[in-house]
Order: C-alpha cells, then structure tokens, then sequence
C-alpha cells in the first residue's frame, strides 16, 4: 500500500468542491435526524425492562430472537442471580412506551417454547425514564462550550506567531465538523443512541486534535525552515502533502481495528464502530483538505482588514 | 557507544517483554491464606458494568407522610442518590427512575462494595436533636421531644483537630452550622434546662444515636458540634449526607447480581476483539513499515503495559480502576496518539535520509521534530481529560471546577468520566513509550546488521 502521491494537487484552489461535500452530507444527515428522530435506548429514551424468573439453563441466543420477534425491536438479554432463590432473565427493550399486549405475547410464547425452564409466569415490568434528564443536557453545553474554547485558545496561544487566532477558528471548525459527521451517521445508519455515541465522539475529537495539530506544527515547521517568502497557498500544499502520509497510515489502521470490532461485537460495541468509522473518515478528509484552506480564508481575511 | 547502545536497546525490550508478563500472568505472594496482590493479572481486572456486570439494585419508594408519592418525589429521590454516589466516590453507575413502580433502579459494578453502596444510598438521611435520652425499648426510637430537625441546619463540615492535650489521636469533627430559626430553638431549649439544672441533648441520624452532649449552658453559638471520629472517610461522609439532605420518601431496598449489559459472553468477544484488533494493527503497521513498524509495536506494548499497571492500582496515588468500554476506547486513543508519535517519526527518518545525512543524525532530528509535533498534542489532550473528569466525575478534581457548574445539579457520567480517566493516563504512558522508542531506534542503528539505510526508509 502506497500513499497516493497528493504533491500536484491544489487544494487551495479545490476548496469550494471541498467545502460544498461536507456541508452537503451533514444537512442530509440533519434533515434525517429531525424528520425521522433518532432510535434511543437506556441511556437518552429510557427503556422497558421486563424480567421473568426461570429454572435450569436456557439459551440466550435463541430467546432473544423469540423476544425479538415478539417485542418488534432490538432487545438486550441479560441474567439476574440471587443466591437463595436462582435466576431470573432480563429483558430490555429500548423505548418507555408501554408495550402492553405485546409482553402477554412474549409470556405465553416464553411458557409455550420452554414449559421447564418458564414455570413462574409472574412478570415484573417496569418502565424506565432516560439517564439524560434536562441537568444532563445542561452539562453536556457548558462541558462542551469548556472543551471547545480550551481547543481554541491552546490553538491560538501555541500557532500565535502563524496567525494564532486562524489556527482556533480553523480548528474548532474542523472539529465541529468531524463530531456532526458522527451525529449524523448515528442519525442515516438508524442506529441506537447509547453511551456509544458519546464515546464515538470523544473518540474523534482526540483524533481530530492530534491530526489538526501535527498538521499546524507542519505548517510552522515549513514557514520557519525554509524560504520565508513561500506563498502561502504553496505553504498550506506542501504541509497538507507532507502531513497527509502520516494520516492516511494511520486512518488506515483505526479502520482495520474498527473493522474487526465490528465484525467481533455486537450491540453497542458496532453502533460505535459504524459511527467512529463515518468520524475517522471525516477526520482524516478534513485534516488533508478542510482545515488548510480554512486557516488561508482566515488569514486572508485578516490580511485584508489589516 | 556502539555497544551500549546495543545494550540499552535490549534493555529497553526485556524491561517492556517482562512488563508485559506481569500484566498478563500478575503478581502475587501467599503467606498462609492471605494473597496479596502487587500486579493484577488480567484475571483480576474489575470490569464495568458493560463487560463485566454488576448490581442491580432496586428501591421501592413508600411514601413517609401518608399522602400519595408524586413523579416529582421520585425524581428528587434519583437527585439525592446520584450526590450520594458521588460524595462515595461511585462514578460508574446507570440510575434510572420508574414512575409505574414508583421506585428507582440502580445498576452498578462489582468493584464497589455493594451493601455499603446500597444502604448509603438508601438512608433516609433524617437529623434531629432530641430533648433527653430516654428511646422506646421496643423500637429503640427517641422518645423525647424533637427539637430541631434537618430543615433547621444549614450546613454540615468537617474539621480535624485533637479531643484534648493528652491524646494524640487525630480526630474529625463534625460540626453543623444553624440556621437563625434553627439557633433560637436551640438557645429556647437549652436555656430551659439549665434553667432546670441541666439536661441531656441526643443527636439522632437516621436513628442512630450519634451524640448526646450534657447541656450545662445555653447554647451560644449558631455552629453546634454533633459527632467525633477518627476515620476521616466516614466523617466527611456524614457532613455530604446532611448537606445533600433528607429523602422525601422511605426506601426498601432489594438487590440481584446482574450479568454484563453487552451479553453474557461480553468478556469473552472484549477478549477476542481486543486481540484480533492488536494482531491485524501490528501486521498491518509491520508490513507497511517494516523494522521501524517492528520497534513502533514493540513501544506500543510498552505504553500498554504501563496504562494497565497505572490502571490496576500498583502505584498507590492511581486508584484501582473499573474497565469499561468506554475506558478500553480512552486506552485506544492514548495509543493512536503514540502510533502517530511512531509513524510521524518514520515518515521523518526517510525524509531526513533523502537529505543525506548520516543514519544516527536523521534518527535523531527525526525524533526530535515528530516529538515537538506530538507534545502539544498531549498537552492539550491532558487539558481536555482533566476537563472531563472535572466535569463529569466527582472528586476533587470536580470540586476544581465547581465554580464553573454552581446552577447546575450534580451530574456524573460514568462513560465520559471513563474515557478521559484512561485517556489522560494513557497519554501520560505515552511520553514513557516515547523514551522508549527512542532508544530502542537509536541502539537498533549502532547494530552492524542495520546499517544499511533501507531499512530505515531510505533509499534502495
């Protein structure tokens, strides 16, 4: 595998190609998140637990295609044990809308399929409300708001002398565009909000900083070690060439690893990986070509008001 | 120099190779039947929730004042328990309320003690100051009459100092300050009984009797004393309790064993996806890169093994971790972190070789340019960790950032707080494995068998 050779390409000159895609994928992914919603789970819609106590060993597998078919949505199985008096399995179906007939179904269908290990037909359901009340939400603005002025500044104050303040913009630009190319795959591929998608997002952020970063300190590197009088679209070309060999490698090893977990897992671990792997694309397009002629609209921009 | 760079490079590799053993097979001694565990193998990681399961325990709510139990009480109960788990230091935890049952589901790792957890959690959380000492001798309950209550304090601290000059024993007090109401009830009643002769004050939390002063003068100061220990945990417990306050409901509680949320067998796919995932990275980074790739992983496993020595709690000031997955995705990042520390670096030496400088002068400003490139990466990924766990975690690190969250509710999240706890390790790691790695490099080129630049990248 060879790092396609990205010398001969401008990609100053690209930028309105370039800016139109991104934008263009997370509108469509918005307008699918406010038309259709996102599928939620425990975590942001709450869910409906249902537990029944059981004898001797059942197969999870098999029952929770039945509870599956029964309930008409993804479940997840889990096992109860209490020293003195045995098992009982757990149910939970995300959603807290009653699922009224639907659990009588499950109960006869369970008591049919498996008369020994289903003696006890007395169900417990209860109807849980989601972790992420308003407070949490609250938190999550002012956290976020934190992270993105630090982002900023730390930009900002390290790149002062290429232009500190294009370096921030540019930067929390790319990174919000990274995390809404997350938000947006969870919202298109329909798949279930759950602490997955907070550690998909935490995920591409430390991946959108460490490549926006070795991308401004190529940037500085190349001003400050050769011909101070390089134009700077060539500066920005030269720094996205040089900095795309490391990013390609490495974006190509996150996805392989991305790919096995996908293929390994299941539940929550591939709803991340589907999403991580929209985020590292994402990232390692706006590191080649969003945040270099980002920084040059920035900069010009303040060369002309100067 | 040419055979103690040998000698470091082979130094380097036993020390990550024998790193690596202890975190695979651990470390421990038996004396009798007591084993003490120095270096958790990977038997003895506590797990989260997610992989691992945990407690499930459920609270039923019944109301305390005869009148029916409203959404409202339920979601105030969930508020006080969430600050409770935090003054514990429980960070891990999902806690969800259902209004049909009226009661609150809590779900949290086994690496908590979990009767502890619950029966915090569960406590009414009810002060008073009774007049006398005399209890029902069926109920052990006070039967004097009640003179202030929780709604009369303010505030609870506490402060350490010594019982008296004789004794050495360092104790924690725990001392209540009142509110002006709280304070003239005070006042009205102990001035009662020296009027009287003198009296007896009991102190009841959650009807444990805590404290019962002799009263031989009226009170006369708004910030009362009511209990003494010498364990500074508990101390400081009982003042978060009375801070956090009261719950508007009785609890009972039960509780289950409850298996891992990503499937009974979720240990098992961690384990396959965490080894196939570090097999195909390692081939992959080794068929493009070659020997360098070859040094890259060694320095990664080296990185590993110190985030997992950090994590299980060898060295006292790092607590003994919970492994969830959203802290095995921290680990993740901290190491593409490293990887790119690796791979920067190996795109540099053929680079800084195509300048034609010697094999030793480009491994070294190689080095030095993908290090400065990476540092402030690290730096600021450390700034963004520590943020998280402020924000997000309790301790502290969150009493740091207090004045940033004074509107806002107590608020924990387990996965966030996870992720930035390991992340910010990790990267802490990562400069290790970066010395590492450089040493590794610098000896591999003084070997005569790698002098030639190809393999360094450059060219053939």
């Amino acid at each position: 595998m060879k790092a396609p050779n990205l010398t001969n390409i401008d990609f100053i000159a690209k930028r309105k190609l370039v800016f139109a895609i991104p934008i263009i994928i997370i509108l469509a992914g918005l307008v699918v998140a406010i038309v259709f919603g996102f599928n939620t789970d425990l975590k942001f819609g709450g869910s409906t637990v249902i537990e029944y106590s059981y004898n001797g060993d059942i197969d999870l597998g098999e029952i929770k295609s039945t509870a599956r078919n029964e309930l008409g949505t993804s479940v997840r199985l889990q096992v109860s044990t209490v020293q003195s008096s045995g098992s009982s399995l757990v149910i939970t179906a995300p959603g807290n809308n009653n699922l009224g007939d639907k659990v009588d179904t499950l109960t006869e269908k369970l008591t049919e399929e498996y008369p020994d290990n289903f003696t006890d037909t007395s169900v417990t359901t209860r109807i849980l409300n989601s972790q992420a009340n308003n407070q949490y939400y609250y938190r999550v603005i002012v956290v976020s708001a934190c992270v993105l002025l630090l982002v900023f500044v730390y930009f900002a104050i390290r790149f002062r002398k290429i232009g500190g303040w294009s370096a921030g913009c540019a930067s929390v630009i790319t990174l919000v565009h990274n995390l809404l190319f997350v938000v947006a795959g969870y919202a298109v591929c329909r798949l279930y909000l759950d602490n997955g998608i907070i550690i998909a997002m935490l995920f591409v952020l430390g991946y959108t900083i460490l490549n926006t970063m070795t991308f401004f300190e190529y940037i500085r590197a190349n001003k400050t070690g050769s011909n101070k009088k390089v134009a700077l679209n060539d500066l920005v070309n030269l720094s996205i060439t040089k900095n795309s060999r490391g990013v390609i490698g490495i974006t190509a090893a996150i996805l392989l690893a991305l790919m096995v977990l996908t293929i390994v897992g299941s539940g929550t671990l591939v709803s991340f990986s589907i999403a991580t792997f929209i985020g590292i694309i994402a990232s390692a397009f706006s590191s080649i070509c969003l945040v270099g002629p980002l920084w040059t609209i920035f900069r010009n921009k303040k060369a002309k008001t100067k | 120099m040419k055979r103690n760079g040998k000698l470091k490079f082979f130094i380097v590799l036993a020390l990550i190779v024998i790193l690596s053993a202890f975190n695979i097979f651990g470390i421990s001694s038996q004396w009798g039947d007591v084993t003490s565990i120095y270096v958790k193998s990977i038997q003895d990681i506590n797990w989260g929730l997610d992989i691992g399961g945990g407690v499930q325990a459920v609270f039923a709510a019944t109301s305390t004042s005869g009148e029916e139990i409203t959404k409202g009480d339920i979601n105030k109960t969930e508020t006080i328990m969430k600050k409770r788990l935090a003054a514990l230091g429980v960070t891990e935890y999902e806690i969800n309320t259902d209004y049909t049952n009226n009661s609150v589901v809590l779900r949290f790792p086994n690496s908590y003690d979990a009767s502890e957890t619950i029966s915090v959690v569960s406590d009414a959380g009810e002060l008073k100051f009774v007049s006398g000492t005399d209890t029902d001798s069926t109920t052990g309950l006070p039967t004097g009459d009640t003179i202030i209550t929780r709604e009369h304090v303010k505030s609870a601290k506490v402060k350490s100092g010594y019982a008296d000059s004789s004794d050495s024993t360092l104790y924690y007090f725990v001392n209540v300050t009142l509110t002006d109401e709280g304070y003239q009830l005070m006042s009205e009643a102990t001035a009662a009984m020296v009027e009287e002769g003198g009296g007896t004050i009991s102190v009841w939390f959650d009807n444990t009797n805590i404290y019962s002063p002799k009263i031989e003068e009226e009170v006369s100061s708004g910030e009362i004393f009511v209990y003494s220990i010498t364990d500074e945990e508990k101390a400081n417990l009982l003042a978060e309790e009375i801070n956090i306050g009261q719950l508007p409901v009785a609890l009972s509680s039960s509780y289950t064993n409850i298996s891992a949320a990503f499937g009974v067998q979720a240990r098992k796919t961690i384990a396959i996806a965490v080894v196939a995932i570090l097999l195909v990275v390692t081939a992959y980074i080794i068929f493009k890169y070659r020997y360098l790739g070859a040094v890259a992983c060694i320095a990664l496993l080296g990185q590993i093994s110190f985030i997992l020595i950090l994590i299980t709690g060898f060295f006292s000031p790092f607590p003994n971790f919970t492994l969830s997955f959203p802290a095995l995705a921290g680990i993740a990042v901290s190491l593409i972190v490293g990887l790119t520390y690796q791979i920067t670096t190996i795109n540099n030496i053929s680079e800084e070789l195509g300048k034609e400088r010697t094999l030793a002068g480009s491994i070294k400003s190689a080095q030095k340019r993908g290090f400065s490139s990476v540092l402030h990466s690290n730096i600021l990924l450390i700034l963004i960790s520590i943020v998280l766990v402020g924000l997000f975690g309790s301790g502290w690190f969150s009493d740091v950032f207090a004045p940033l969250t004074f509107m806002l509710d107590t608020v924990t999240d387990g996965a966030v707080y996870s992720f930035a706890y390991t992340l910010g390790i990790g990267i802490i790691c990562n400069l290790l494995a970066i010395g590492a790695s450089r040493i590794m490099l610098s000896g591999l080129s003084t070997f005569d068998r790698f002098q030639d630049t190809k393999f360094y990248g450059g060219a053939k």
